[in-house]
Order: C-alpha cells, then structure tokens, then sequence
C-alpha cells in the first residue's frame, strides 16, 4: 500500500496553504511531518483525510485516485489531537458507532470491538465516558477507534502532544506495536522534532506551505537543505555566523571543541543539561553555543576550534545549502 | 466554612421565594378582598374548593399550557434551526445575530402593540394580504378558535431568538472535530445531528425547555395587550386570571390560590417535561 | 442538578409575581400636594397647575406624578400604591368605575366637609353620577365623558333615532357602495364592550342591574339588546372583526371613510376633526339608537379627582381639586383640549356653543348618561358580561344559554359578597 500527493495545491481565504507539494509513502513506513505551527502540516493531514478538498492535485493510495472522493470511502484511521471521543457516548459505544453505521452486525461489532479492547487492555473502561477517563486512556481509545477502521492509512495528528513527558515514553512502544510495525503508510504528523526523529522513517519539513526537505531523520539532521532547516532541527540550535563573502556558515553546538589552536572565548553563561553541557560564548566570531561533555571543566586559557568539514555552507541570497554532507 | 459561602445565596432565594411563596399559601387560605374590607378573615380553605370547581381557572389551565406547550417546542426546533444556520461560516453573521436578537430586546407591550397591527382586520398586513389574493379578511383576532395561534406567533417572534442564542452557545461548545471524526467513520450530516448534536445539546435544550415553559406558563402582558384575554376568553392565561382576581377585583384570597395552585401545576408539568425529555434521549442514542 | 431547580423555581416564581411592583414614594414630602393622573391629564393640565404654583406663593406647590396612559394600567399603579399604605399621593384622578371599590376600600375619603350641596348643584345633572356611594361624596369631576353616536352628515339627513333605523340605512347605504360597514363600535372582551352594551340595553327597555340591585341580563329586553348587537355582526353592518375591537379600531375605520356611524367618546370628535382624517366636517355627533326616545343612554365615563384616606393636606387638596375643576379652568380645557366639562355653567356658555357647536351634542349626551352599576364588586360584573357577550358575538354559545349563565353568575357574586 502507498500513498501518493501528486503536486497539490490548496488556498484558505486567498491564502496559499499548500503550494506544490508532492510526497510518497511506502508500504510500512512512517513519514513525519514536522514544521512550525502554520506551515500547512494539518492542512495536509486533512487533504489526505478528505476533511478538506484539493484545489488542484492528485492523492492516490494504492493507485487509486481518491482525491474526490469522501472521506469514508478512502478508508484512513484518524488519531485527532484532541483524540475527538464522543462525551456523550462510553468508550464501548464510541468504538461501535462507526461500525453501526456503516452497517456492521451487531454480531461482528461485538466480536471486533471486544478484540480491539482486548488487544489494548480497555477492556474494565469499555462501559465508562470518556470524562472518566485519563488522557493516557483516551489516547488508546483513539487509537483503538482507528485501528478499528482496518485502515489503508493511518494519520496521526499530534498524537501525543496532550500528554506529559513521562506518558509519551511510555506510548511511544505501544504505538510502534499497534500501528507503526504494520503493513500500512502512517503519516504523522507533528511539531516536536525529537518525536519526528525518533517515531519516523523519512521527515518531511514543511514551511508555508511548501515541503522544504524530505529525508531519513539522519540526513536532515547532517544536511539541512537550508538554514531553516539547519535552524528548526536540531537542539540546542545550530551556531550561524554572519554572512561574508556571499556565504553564511553553520556549525552545530556539538562539533565545537576545546583546542590549543582556535580562538579565544568568553563565557557568559552555562546551561547543565544533564549528561551534558551547554555554554554560552563570547567570540571574535560572534555568539556561539557550544555543547561538551558534562564533565568537562574549563577555564580561560582554553581556547574553542571546529573542523572545517562540520560546516554547513549556505548560500546568503537563496539561504540553500551549497556543500554537500 | 463550605456553608457559609452558600449563605448569601440561600437568604437571596429565601427572600425572593420561599417568604413570598409562604405568605401566598397563606392568603390563599383566608378571604382577602373589598367585601372584607381588605381584612384576612380565614376561611377554612373555601378558597381552594373555590378553584377546584372553577370551570374558568380550569379552562384557562388547558388554555396556558395549549399556549406554552405550542410557544415552546415551535420556539426550541426554529431556534435549533436558526443556531445551526447562524453557527455556520457565513458572511455578515455578527450583523446577522444581532439583527435576530432585535425581536427579544424589544420591550414584550410594544412588541404586543405590534402583532396587534399585525393581524387587524382590515389594516393589517396579514388581512390586506389574505384580502388581495382573495381570501377575504381572515379576521385572526376576533376568531375565538384561531385568536391564541396569533398569541403563539408573537411569543414565538419574541422568544425564539432568545433560545436560539441559549443553542448557539450550546453548539459552539461541540468542538468541530467530533464531526470530522464521525464523518470519516461514515456519518451522514444527518446522523452527525441525530447523534452528536442533539444529544450534545441536551443541556441547553433542557435548560431552555425548562425556562420557556415556565416564562410562558406566566404569559400576561402579551396576552393582555393582544386580545385581552379574548374573544370569548379563548385566549385567557392563568396569569390574567390571577392578576384579574388581584388588581380588578380586590380579591387577594383567591388571586393567591390561583398563584399557588399554578406554580404547582407549573412545577408537575417540569418535572413530567424532564422524564419525558430523558425517556426519548435515551431512545434517541445508540 | 440543584442549580437547574433553583433556576427553575426563581424563574417560576418570578412569573407568578403578577405586576405587583412597588411604588417607590419618590419625595414623599407634605411640602406639597401630590396628585396621581394618567399622562394625558398630567398633560393637559400642567398650564393650570403651572399657573397654580406661580400665583399662590403661600400655598403648597402641587406636584403632578404622570401616570400611565391607560386607564388600566393606571388603576394598577393606583392600587399597587394604595395597598401599600402609605401611599406617596394626595389625590388621585380615577376613573367612575373605580370609585365603589376605592370608597368600600376606605383607600378614599369624604369630599362633603369642602364641598357643598350648591357647590353640588352646579353640576351637569350626568356630571353628578358616579361621585358617591352609599350617600357620600368621594370624588369631585374633572372631565365628563360619554358615549356618543357619530354619523356621516354627508350620507345621510339626519341620524337614525331607533336601532332599526340605524340598521336599515346601514344596509342601504352599504348595498350603494357609499360605505363598505355600517356600523362600528367596541365589540372587545374589555370594559368597553359593558360600556356599549349598557347603552343598547338601556335603548331596548332593559337593565344591566335594576334599582332593587338585581340582575336583569336574562329578561326579554335584555335579549333584544344582545340580538341587535350579534345581528349587526350577522348582517354584516359591522365587520366581523369588531368583536377585537377598542376605542381606535373602530376610530381607525370611521376615520377613513369607510363606516357610516361609529360608537366612540367625545375625544374621538377631535381626532376626525383633524387634517388627515377623511370625514373631516361631515361628521355628526348625537345620542346612541333607543326604541324610543326616552331610552337614549349614554354610559358615563368620566374622570374625577378623589382625596386619599392617607393625606395628610385634605383641606390644601380640596382647595387645589375646586381650583382644577371651576368653570374658567374647565373652559380653558375644553377650548384647548376639547374635555367635555362638567359644570353647568361652561356647558351652557351661550358664547362657547356659537364657537363651538358640538358643544350642545356634548351636553344632549351628558343629559341622558347613566353611571355603570356602582357596586364594590363591578370589575367582577363587568368581566361576567364582557365574557358572555364575547361568547354569543363570536358564536361560541347561544344568547339564551350565555345570558342565563351571566346573570346567574352575577347574583352569585352579590350573593357571596353577603347582600
């Protein structure tokens, strides 16, 4: 099963949205979205879905061209952000909704929803409304209710951005167990890089409206196709030095090292962040951040050097990146 | 200490409710009136047997609630109607609810005033109108079978944009994800109604279910200032009863009986709206 | 849950709590004298009472509060004060129907201290009614109001005499196309509907309430009386409408020409009088049809001024209510506001009716009014009257059914009130 967006476009109020965007997604694979808010990542989410409709542009998913027609018939299981479960129904109820109207039996939709509540351990919530619920569990509703759908697709939008820190860890292997490891593209959408990089095969970076950069996690973390790029990915952000010579400069806080040769510095201030370092410089170059070792100490006669080959070279007129990796 | 914050509210309710509600109870049971000379003489509870064999009060019983049952549910599907029609992305639509709220701000006599014009025969629209394309006068007003339909429709035109913003705001309370999620599960706009909305709404319908019922139920002046209670009394609310017992013919004793007993009759008919309101909900849901 | 039966009960509640609003005493101060009027009196005196507190300096300055401008409403404002007790008002200017209940209330007091029996005399012999119960003077007349039958000079000689005659050059006038209704008047489930039956009672013979106290709604005369009404609405003389008419309903109708007679009080002369209306100067003012002459009635409806129970300046106010009423003030209120006066003098000022001819018609009608039954319990007769005739004018029972019911009805509430 693949999924194809064939340069598609789409306008809002005479504002462009989405501009040319074309994506392919692979049988099993995992594309991130990622972008700042505004960028047209859930507006393509909601292309897909048939929430919204293309102005021009094509969707096909396993060759068929689903671009007209409704969202029902394209056969995606949606996770919302907001997970989108019926107040007024219980959990069991809010499962078996979609399968009672689309004309399942009784007897099937017993059978399918006791399964799917089994497989997620909902089972003691299944007579409860989702107010009881905690945001954890709501979240494995959502999926359920997707997984139900026995989809062609999956789309996730911000599935976890609800949840705290510590419940993402733990959700994050349950979700590559019950969508993420199946034969079906999952498009994913999301505004957290760390999430992107660490649930997805390929990222795709969006700015408005237009795919800046589609790779592995890896490539657009070592070869940023600009300096938004290089700035949105990566944290702590990448160190930018003034333009010179029709040339802007980049070096990750990472690939600065203290050296005997290099140049001088001044800290203005550190950040412990655990197993790590980040310190604040004052150079000739300018500002720069650079991140050591945690147990690394230093003083003034240090001085702080980077090996040219870490350089990220971008162009200052069109901000691309003119060197390769 | 949890108590005595509710302390304010609850003399607040006793002050306006419960005192007066008591003193009624208790002129009901005495004759109060200009034979009496306005003194309070008991009167071992003749005053309700009174009611109880009253064929007017009875009459202007089914009369109110013919008029409160009608006013009401018209008024919740119109407003259930317009707040759909004004939540959704149109053009001018602050402009648009302001205009529709114009007919609740209005004060009701002038309003009454209005509706009056309306149906008069021969000047008014509606009979120049019926005249023109040749039904002839339809003489609304002076009819004693079609006279509390007139009724209806000004309370309708007063009221129903006061529901309908009581549903407006019941339906921006429906975040617009439930339906995109019940959409791609296959659901019909239709059934996104059935099933999300009205269900979602309940609250607010209730609540305005409840509210009118009990507003119409004490329907006065736009009674008294369209018809005066006629033609042959056909339009007489309970509350023009009562306030003909008080204010024309002095007679508090009873005018408080009939208070009392409407209040009651108020309070059965809520209570009975209620069960029945949550008996077709849960028939409705799945 | 609890919050919605608290809801629901304060907003049940608030609509048992009929208008009853308080009267705020706004300057309760008896530095002056406090007069409650509706606005259109409030109006048209304020000249006098300007000219009152300019030329008395050594008097309490009187202080007019504007009532409303119905006259039910005004009753309700009225009473809502009474009932209060210490009512904010020295007088109050109420209309005839309510002085029984005022008196029998012991709201108002006994004019007879200030004003005398030849004080008394130089009333209208109509102005006279209305002001007493059981032998004592509550109330002193202001204006005299009646009602009248205005006909179309232009379409007719003379103005019919007899309820036939009025009938029949109705139909005559109507079949020639010069009218589309013949006759309209107020045929309304409200006071004005008793008001216009006891004119046509009276004209057939009959009595609303006889001299014994009794009520006469089921005799012969009083089926005529109600026959001729309900065959005006069968013939199609008056519109079928004219059983949701008032005072101007059926203004409105005569006013554009398209009635050949019309009920209506005094006022009305005025308005068809004026630039828009379009029977002005063809229209004529005379007593209500009777089957003879000596029946003509017109029903009284005037307004007078009353002292309250509860004033503390009695004598000021007598002195202030003499002021308002004497002929000069009466003259300048109907010259410049056509109120029919109720002093004999200004009603037969021989240099007044040259000027003013409808003058005369005015005093023929106030010498054959006749007060509504002055009894404490007359809102109850009136609204068993105002339902029966309602009933039987829009077919929904029959005359001999509703009348028996009325009169029943109204011996019971005599009854009950242990007479």
């Amino acid at each position: 099963m693949t999924l194809i967006l064939n340069s598609i476009n789409k306008q809002i109020n005479k504002n462009w949205i989405i501009q040319d965007l074309s994506l392919k997604v692979k049988d099993g694979e995992c594309l991130a979205i990622l972008g700042p808010s505004g960028c047209g990542k859930s507006t393509t989410l909601r292309l897909i879905a048939g929430l919204e409709i293309c102005d021009s542009g094509s969707i096909f998913i396993n060759d068929e061209d689903i671009t007209n027609i409704s969202p029902v018939d394209r056969k995606i299981g949606m996770v919302f952000q907001s997970y989108a479960l019926f107040p007024h129904l219980t959990i069991y109820e809010n499962l078996s909704l979609g399968l009672k109207i689309r004309g399942i039996s009784k007897k099937e939709s017993i059978r399918r929803v006791s399964s799917i509540l089994d497989l997620l351990k909902l089972e003691h919530l299944s007579t409860r409304k989702p107010a009881a619920l905690s945001g954890g569990q709501r979240q494995r509703v959502a999926l359920a209710r997707a997984l139900l759908r026995d989809p062609s697709l999956y789309l996730l939008d911000e599935p976890m951005s609800n949840l705290d820190a510590q419940l993402r860890e733990r959700l994050r292997p349950e979700l590559r167990r019950l969508i993420l490891n199946g034969n079906q593209p999952v498009i994913y959408v999301t505004h957290d890089q760390h999430e992107a990089m660490s649930m997805a095969n390929r990222i795709a970076i969006l700015n408005d409206g237009r795919l800046v950069q589609i790779g592995t996690p890896k490539d657009i973390y070592k070869t940023p196709a600009s300096i938004f790029v290089a700035s949105f990915v990566g944290r702590p952000q990448i160190n930018l030095f003034p333009e010179s010579a029709g040339l802007i400069k980049g070096i990750r806080p990472e690939d600065i090292f203290l050296d005997n040769k290099g140049i001088d510095f001044k800290i203005l201030y550190t950040e412990w962040l655990g197993t790590n370092q980040l310190f604040h410089l004052d150079t000739s170059q300018g500002r720069l951040r650079m991140l050591c070792n945690a147990d690394i100490s230093i003083n003034s006669d240090h001085k702080i050097n980077w090996k040219q080959e870490k350089l990220h070279l971008f162009d200052s007129k069109t901000k691309l990146r003119i060197n390769n990796g | 200490m949890n108590y005595l914050l509710l302390t304010p509210a609850f003399l607040l309710i006793l002050l306006v409710f419960v005192l007066p509600l008591i003193r009624y109870s208790w002129m009901s049971m005495h004759s109060i009136s200009v034979i009496t000379g306005l003194d309070y003489i008991p009167n071992n509870g003749s005053n309700w047997i009174r009611l109880l064999n009253d064929d007017r009060f009875w009459r202007d019983t089914i009369q109110t609630i013919r008029f409160a049952a009608f006013s009401v549910s018209i008024e919740i599907v119109l407003a259930i109607i317009i707040a759909l029609l004004l939540s959704q992305r149109i053009k001018g639509k602050g402009i648009l609810r302001t205009i529709s709220l114009l007919p609740w701000a209005l004060p009701t006599t002038i309003m009454a005033l209005g509706w009056r014009w309306i149906f008069n025969t021969p000047y008014g629209p509606i009979d120049q109108i019926s005249s023109l394309i040749g039904f002839g006068t339809l003489d609304i007003l002076s009819n004693p079978d079609l006279a509390w339909i007139a009724t209806v429709i000004g309370d309708v035109w007063k009221t129903t944009p006061f529901v309908a913003l009581i549903i407006l705001a019941g339906l921006q309370t429906i975040p617009s994800d439930l339906y995109e999620a019940f959409k791609m599960e296959g659901g019909s706009p239709l059934q996104s109604f059935i099933k999300i909305t009205l269900p979602l709404l309940k609250p607010y319908i209730l609540l305005s279910l409840v509210f009118r019922l009990a507003q119409a139920f004490g329907v006065f002046d736009l009674i008294q200032v369209m018809t005066g209670g006629g033609p042959a009394s056909s339009t007489e609310s309970i509350a023009i009863y009562a306030y003909l017992n008080a204010m024309r013919f002095l007679d508090f004793g009873y005018s408080a009986t009939i208070m009392i007993a409407s209040f009651i009759l108020l309070i059965t008919i809520c209570l009975f709206t209620w069960i029945f309101y949550n008996k077709l909900k849960s028939k409705l849901s799945i | 849950m609890k919050s919605r039966i608290t809801k629901l009960l304060i907003s049940s509640f608030t609509t048992l709590l009929l208008p009853m609003q308080s009267i705020k005493a706004d300057d309760i101060s008896s530095k002056t004298i406090n007069i409650l009027m509706p606005a259109p009196f409030a109006d048209s005196t304020s000249y006098l009472i300007n000219e009152y507190n300019t030329k008395h300096k050594n008097h309490k300055k009187i202080k007019v509060t504007r009532g409303p401008l119905e006259t039910e409403a005004m009753s309700d404002l009225a009473i809502s004060s009474l009932l209060l007790g210490n009512s904010p008002y020295d007088i109050v200017l109420i209309d005839v129907t309510w002085l029984p209940k005022y008196a029998k209330a012991q709201w108002i007091s006994d004019l007879s201290l200030w004003f005398t029996k030849e004080e008394a005399k130089a009333l209208a012999s109509g102005a006279k009614l209305g002001n007493y119960f059981e032998g004592k003077l509550y109330r002193w007349p202001l204006v005299a109001d009646m009602g009248l039958l205005y006909w179309r000079k232009d379409l007719m000689d003379k103005p019919p005499k007899t309820p036939r005659e009025l009938i029949k050059i109705s139909k005559n006038l109507q079949e020639k196309g010069k009218v589309k209704y013949g006759y309209v008047w107020q045929g309304r489930q409200y006071e004005g509907l008793s008001c216009v039956f006891l004119e046509v009672i009276n004209g057939f013979g009959g009595n609303w309430i006889d001299h014994k106290g009794e009520p006469n709604l089921n005799t012969k005369n009083s089926y005529k009386a109600v026959s001729w009404l309900k065959e005006l609405i069968t013939e199609g003389i008056s519109p079928k409408s004219v059983t949701n008419f008032s005072e101007p309903e059926a203004l409105q109708i005569f006013e554009s020409g398209e009635a050949a007679f019309m009920r209506n009080w005094p006022y009305a002369w005025a308005e068809l009088n004026k630039d828009k209306s379009k029977v002005k100067g063809k229209v004529g003012v005379t007593v209500m049809v009777a089957e003879n002459n000596n029946l003509a009635t017109a029903t009284l409806g005037s307004w007078g001024f009353s002292i309250l129970s509860s004033s503390k300046n009695k004598l000021e106010s007598s002195t202030v209510i003499k002021y308002l009423t004497s002929s000069s003030s009466q003259n300048y209120l109907f010259k410049k506001y056509g109120y029919t006066p109720t002093n004999t003098d200004v009603l037969k000022d021989k240099v007044l009716t040259i000027k003013y001819p409808i003058l005369s018609s005015l005093e023929k009608g106030l010498s054959v009014a006749k007060p509504r039954p002055q009894s404490p319990l007359y809102a109850q007769m009136s609204d068993i009257l105002q339902r029966s005739l309602s009933s039987i004018l829009t077919n929904k029972s029959s005359i001999d059914e509703e009348m028996n019911r009325a009169n029943k009805s109204t011996k019971d509430i005599i009854l009950s009130a242990g007479k």
